[in-house]
């Protein structure tokens, strides 16, 4: 069973993620890859934390997207 | 001869709409700006309402700010008369409390509204609040997230035919006619971090500031010093929940507040308020206002040349 999350921000030792049903939850950051930024989607299956890379590229397109008819 | 009347009324019924559909709220103009912003109204819904009558030295009228107990998260509320701007909007838990607290302060239309940053802690509730009220001008940063809770504010904004102003450091608007507010930050296109890409603005009425910081770190502190900012406040907004990543000692002097205020929420994991910051704080004499230990919203209110401060339970 795995679960995809964002990660939000990052406070002290935590990556603060957003889950698919937008509550957000805590990640110690030693449990993440050392590499993975704000934004990053994560890929949660157990013990292990993978960054979802594809996933991460093919969502910021899709929110550039949207950002671009909005701001002036 | 006919047609050339008529095409010159035409003109004049433009330009007037041109020059008074700005309502109250002044779109930025700097003399950087190449391209000012269109003044067209964005807003269908949003009534245009006319600018407070003859501005004197000192209103009458007094104007509060509300920093909102909202957790570990921020959210300021600031009212002149009629006239609203709310500053970020709490997280996505606190969404449907927030919009009936809102509601509850008598509020229908926010004039103004500031998405410091893309993060959840401050953009949360953005969405519910654009949905719920009515809305005029929106200044966020343009920099993108990936998470659900910026879509869901861009989405809402899309929705509702909505447009976002870019922050223009240098620029001002007012809120009411006499509410001056002056954005100072952020002054770079790119950072590493989106904390750093807060908009910082300073209210000034009737001689007393407020300093709102967003989650504005060091590197952006640095950078409205070195550009020279008026960053002189009554009262100042913490940056970042009073964690060490922001309130330089240096952007603390510049600022040196009387009071400061602390959105933080109780018992947080990641143990903000720091204590070096408190300290700073401190030893600066400063009066510290804290969320988590409030119990409730902290209302400031400025009358005249008074400053006072309350707690709203």
């Amino acid at each position: 069973m795995s679960m995809k999350v964002t990660i939000d921000r990052f406070e002290g030792n935590f990556a603060v993620c957003e889950k698919a049903d937008r509550t957000m939850i805590d990640i110690p950051k030693d449990k993440i890859p050392v590499e993975a930024k704000e934004g990053d989607i994560l890929v949660i299956e157990g013990d292990s934390i993978k960054i979802d890379t594809a996933g991460t590229v093919k969502r910021k397109k899709s929110i550039d997207k949207l950002m671009n008819d909005l701001w002036k | 001869m006919k047609k050339l009347q008529s095409l010159l009324a035409v003109l004049l019924i433009i330009s007037a709409v041109v020059f008074t559909g700005c309502g109250q709220v002044n779109l930025p103009t700097t003399p950087s700006q190449t391209s000012t912003p269109s003044v067209t109204s964005t807003t269908p819904t949003t009534p245009t309402t006319t600018p407070a009558q003859s501005p004197t030295s000192s209103s009458s009228q007094p104007l509060t700010v509300s920093f909102l107990n909202v957790g570990q998260a921020d959210c300021t509320v600031i009212q002149y008369g009629n006239s609203a701007m709310i500053i970020d909007a709490g997280g996505n838990s606190g969404a449907t409390s927030l919009v009936t607290k809102l509601k509850n302060m008598n509020i229908s239309k926010f004039d103004v509204v500031v998405g410091t940053h893309p993060h959840e802690d401050h953009i949360g509730g953005l969405d519910a609040v654009i949905n719920n009220f009515n809305i005029g001008t929106i200044y966020m940063p343009k920099v993108s997230h990936n998470t659900k809770t910026f879509e869901d504010v861009l989405l809402a904004i899309k929705n509702k035919g909505l447009t976002v102003t870019t922050p223009v450091p240098g620029a001002s608007f007012t809120l009411g006619g006499d509410v001056q507010c002056t954005i100072l930050a952020p002054n770079s296109q790119s950072y590493s971090e989106l904390n750093s890409y807060s908009i910082v603005l300073k209210v000034t009425f009737n001689g007393k500031a407020f300093l709102f910081t967003g989650d504005a770190e060091v590197d952006s502190e640095r950078e409205m010093l070195a550009k020279g900012y008026d960053l002189k406040a009554e009262v100042l907004k913490v940056g970042h929940h009073g964690s060490t990543s922001s309130t330089s000692t240096e952007f603390l002097k510049a600022a040196s507040p009387e009071y400061a205020v602390i959105f933080v929420g109780v018992n947080n994991t990641y143990g903000h308020p720091h204590q070096e910051t408190l300290d700073k704080l401190n030893a600066a004499g400063v009066k510290i206002y804290r969320t988590d230990l409030s119990g409730g919203d902290i209302k400031f209110v400025v009358s005249g040349d008074k400053i006072s401060v309350s707690v709203v339970k």
